[in-house]
C-alpha cells in the first residue's frame, strides 16, 4: 500500500491544501444562516467544496503524467490498477474524513440527529465518489493543468447551475433538468431533498444508485489514459 | 550471457515507424552506450525494453524471459532512469526513495538501509530532509538517479541522465555509473552527447530514424570507416624544400604550410606520424604537434551523413 500511504502525505502535506480541504467547510459550518431548515444551502456549497477539493486531489495524477513521473511508476511492478485505486481511495478516505467531521460539528451545532447525520454522511461520501471519478475522466482529457483548470471552473459552473446548486431543482425549466440530469450534482442535489423529504425516500435511493453509475461510467473513462 | 535482448522489434505510432526492425543485445557487466539524435528511436526502444509499451512486432528478452506491458515480475530487476526528472516535489529526497523502493516491495529496515546507502551514492544524505523542489539541476538529477536505484536494480536503463545540468554534476554522474557497472550491474545508457558515451560505454549502438545502424566498440567503430589521419605540426626552420619532403612521404595526400604550420593528410592507417616527425626533425626541429584521431562524431558523421551537436541533427 505504498502508493496509498504517500497518497495521503501528498494529498495533506500542502498547507493550501490542507486549509481547502478542512478550514474552508469548517468554517462554512458555523455560518448558521446556511443551514437552517428554511434555507439549506449549506448542504448543496457543501457538495461544492468537495467537488472542488476532490479535482485538487485528482490533480496530483495529472502532475504525475505531464511531468512524466507516471512513467518512472509504471517501470516498477505497477499495475494500473494499483496505481489509481490506491491514489483514488487515498482521495476519498480524506474527503470522507473532511465530511464526517464537518458532518459531526453540523449535527452537534444544529440538531441534525442520527439518522440524518448518517444520511447526510452516505450521500456526501457517494458525492465524493462521484467528484473523484469525473475529476479522473476530466483530467484524462488534458495534457496541461492549466487549460483543465481553467475549463473545469466554467462546466462546473454550468453543472452546479443545471443540478440545481444555485436555484432549486423545482424552478429549471423541464428541458435543462433533463440534461442536468446527466452530471451528478442534480442527483445530488436530489439526493439532499429525498433527505429532507423523509428517511425512505426512494428518491434518496435512487439518486445514490445513480450516482455510482455516473462514477463507474467515469472511472471507466478516466483509467483507459494510461501513459503520456 | 546476455541480460536483454531485442530481435527485430517494430514500433509505430500511426503512420510513424519509431522502431524499424531494431536487433540489440546487453551483456551481463557491461555499459552499453544508445546513441543517436533527438527522434532516433532512443526512448521508444527503452520504453519498450522496460515493458512501459508494447511492440507491434519483434521479440524482447530480459533475463531469459519474454518481456511485455503485463510481465510485471520482470520489472523488479530493473530500474529506470527518465530523461525528464520524475521526483515528487512535495516530497523530501528521503520519502522520494522510500516511496520507489517501496514500489519496488523494499520493506523495513532493508529500505531504511537501502535509502541512506543511495543518498550516500549520490552525494545527497546532507539534503535527506529536504523537497527537491529547493535543490539545484544537478542534485535533482542526482535524485533522479537514486530513485532507480534505492531497490539495487541488477539492470539499469538510464535516459538521458545528463540532461541540462552543469560539468560537475555530469562528471559526478558519469563516475556514478562506472562504479555501478564495476559493482556489476548491467546499464544501458542512452545519449546525444558523443563524449558521454565515447568516456563510459563499453560498447555502443548507434540509432537513427528508428533504425540500428552501428554496432560494436568504440575501436570497432572507427575500424569500419574510412578516415584520413590528420597531423599538424610547428616547425622552427619553415621551408618549402621542408614541404616537398612532407609531400615525398608515401601515403601523404596534402600538404598545407601557414608559416610554420603544417598540415598533413594522409590516408587511413598509414603510420606516418613517427616519418614525418622524422623529416621535420632533419630539417631543423619540431616546436609543437598533434595528430587527430577519429571520433565517434567521425562515425557518426560517416554512417548518417548528419553532425550531433547537443541534439540537434543538421544535414
Amino acid at each position: 500500500m505504498t502508493i496509498f500511504r504517500f497518497a495521503l502525505m501528498r494529498g495533506l502535506r500542502k498547507k493550501s491544501m490542507f486549509a481547502a480541504l478542512f478550514a474552508v467547510p469548517l468554517a462554512m459550518i458555523f455560518i448558521r444562516p446556511l443551514w437552517t431548515p428554511e434555507n439549506g444551502a449549506g448542504f448543496v456549497f457543501y457538495g461544492m467544496v468537495i467537488l472542488f477539493a476532490a479535482f485538487s486531489l485528482v490533480r496530483l495524477i495529472m502532475t504525475d503524467r505531464v511531468s512524466g513521473t507516471i512513467v518512472r511508476i509504471f517501470a516498477a511492478p505497477v499495475t494500473t490498477f494499483q496505481y489509481l485505486s490506491q491514489n483514488l481511495l487515498a482521495y476519498w478516505l480524506i474527503l470522507g474524513i473532511q465530511t464526517v467531521v464537518m458532518v459531526a460539528v453540523g449535527a452537534m451545532l444544529y440538531e441534525w440527529g442520527i439518522e440524518m447525520a448518517a444520511q447526510l454522511i452516505l450521500c456526501y461520501t457517494v458525492f465524493a465518489v462521484a467528484s473523484i471519478a469525473l475529476s479522473l475522466a476530466w483530467t484524462s482529457l488534458f495534457r496541461s493543468k492549466v487549460i483543465s483548470d481553467a475549463v473545469f471552473s466554467i462546466v462546473v459552473s454550468f453543472m452546479a447551475l443545471l443540478g440545481g446548486i444555485f436555484i432549486p431543482l423545482s424552478m429549471l425549466p423541464d428541458i435543462l433538468r433533463k440534461i442536468g440530469m446527466l452530471f451528478p450534482t442534480y442527483w445530488f442535489s436530489n439526493s439532499l431533498l429525498g433527505i429532507r423529504d423523509g428517511a425512505a425516500s426512494r428518491e434518496y435511493w435512487l439518486s445514490l444508485l445513480i450516482m455510482l453509475l455516473l462514477s463507474a461510467a467515469s472511472l471507466l473513462y478516466g483509467s483507459k489514459r494510461r501513459l503520456e | 550471457m546476455i541480460v536483454a535482448s531485442m530481435v527485430d522489434v517494430v514500433k509505430r505510432y500511426g503512420k510513424l515507424q519509431a522502431l524499424d526492425h531494431v536487433s540489440l543485445s546487453i551483456r551481463k557487466g557491461e555499459i552499453l552506450g544508445l546513441l543517436g539524435p533527438n527522434g532516433a528511436g532512443k526512448t521508444t526502444a527503452i520504453r519498450v525494453l522496460a515493458g512501459l509499451i508494447g511492440a507491434d512486432s519483434g521479440e524482447i528478452m530480459l533475463r531469459g524471459e519474454r518481456q511485455d506491458v503485463n510481465n510485471i515480475r520482470l520489472k523488479q530487476h530493473m530500474g529506470l532512469v527518465t530523461q525528464e526528472v520524475t521526483i515528487f516535489e512535495e516530497l523530501t529526497a528521503e520519502e522520494n526513495l522510500r516511496f520507489f523502493g517501496g514500489l519496488y516491495g523494499v520493506k523495513g529496515e532493508l529500505l531504511r538501509r537501502r535509502v541512506k546507502e543511495t543518498l550516500e551514492f549520490v552525494g545527497l544524505s546532507e539534503y535527506a530532509k529536504k523537497e527537491p523542489g529547493k535543490f539545484s539541476g544537478g542534485m535533482q538529477r542526482r535524485l533522479n538517479i537514486a530513485c532507480a536505484l534505492v531497490h539495487s536494480p541488477d539492470f539499469l536503463i538510464m535516459d538521458e541522465p545528463t540532461v541540462g545540468i552543469d560539468p560537475q554534476s555530469r562528471n559526478y554522474i558519469l563516475e556514478s555509473v562506472r562504479c555501478l557497472a564495476q559493482n556489476g550491474t548491467t546499464v544501458l545508457y542512452t545519449s546525444h552527447y558523443m563524449e558521454e558515451v565515447q568516456a563510459i560505454a563499453d560498447r555502443i549502438v548507434i540509432m537513427d530514424q528508428g533504425r540500428v545502424i552501428a554496432d560494436g566498440t568504440l575501436e570497432e567503430l572507427i575500424g569500419r570507416i574510412q578516415h584520413e589521419e590528420t597531423i599538424r605540426i610547428t616547425v622552427t626552420n619553415p621551408s618549402s624544400a621542408l614541404t616537398e619532403s612532407f609531400r615525398a612521404i608515401q601515403g601523404v595526400k596534402t600538404v598545407t604550410q601557414k608559416g610554420a604550420d603544417y598540415t598533413i593528410v594522409s590516408g587511413a592507417s598509414s603510420g606516418n606520424l613517427n616519418r614525418v616527425l622524422a623529416v621535420a626533425q632533419q630539417s631543423g626541429g619540431v616546436s609543437n604537434m598533434a595528430a587527430d584521431k577519429p571520433t565517434l562524431e567521425d562515425v557518426f558523421l560517416t554512417l548518417t551523413g548528419k553532425k550531433l551537436r547537443d541534439g540537434e541533427a543538421s544535414a
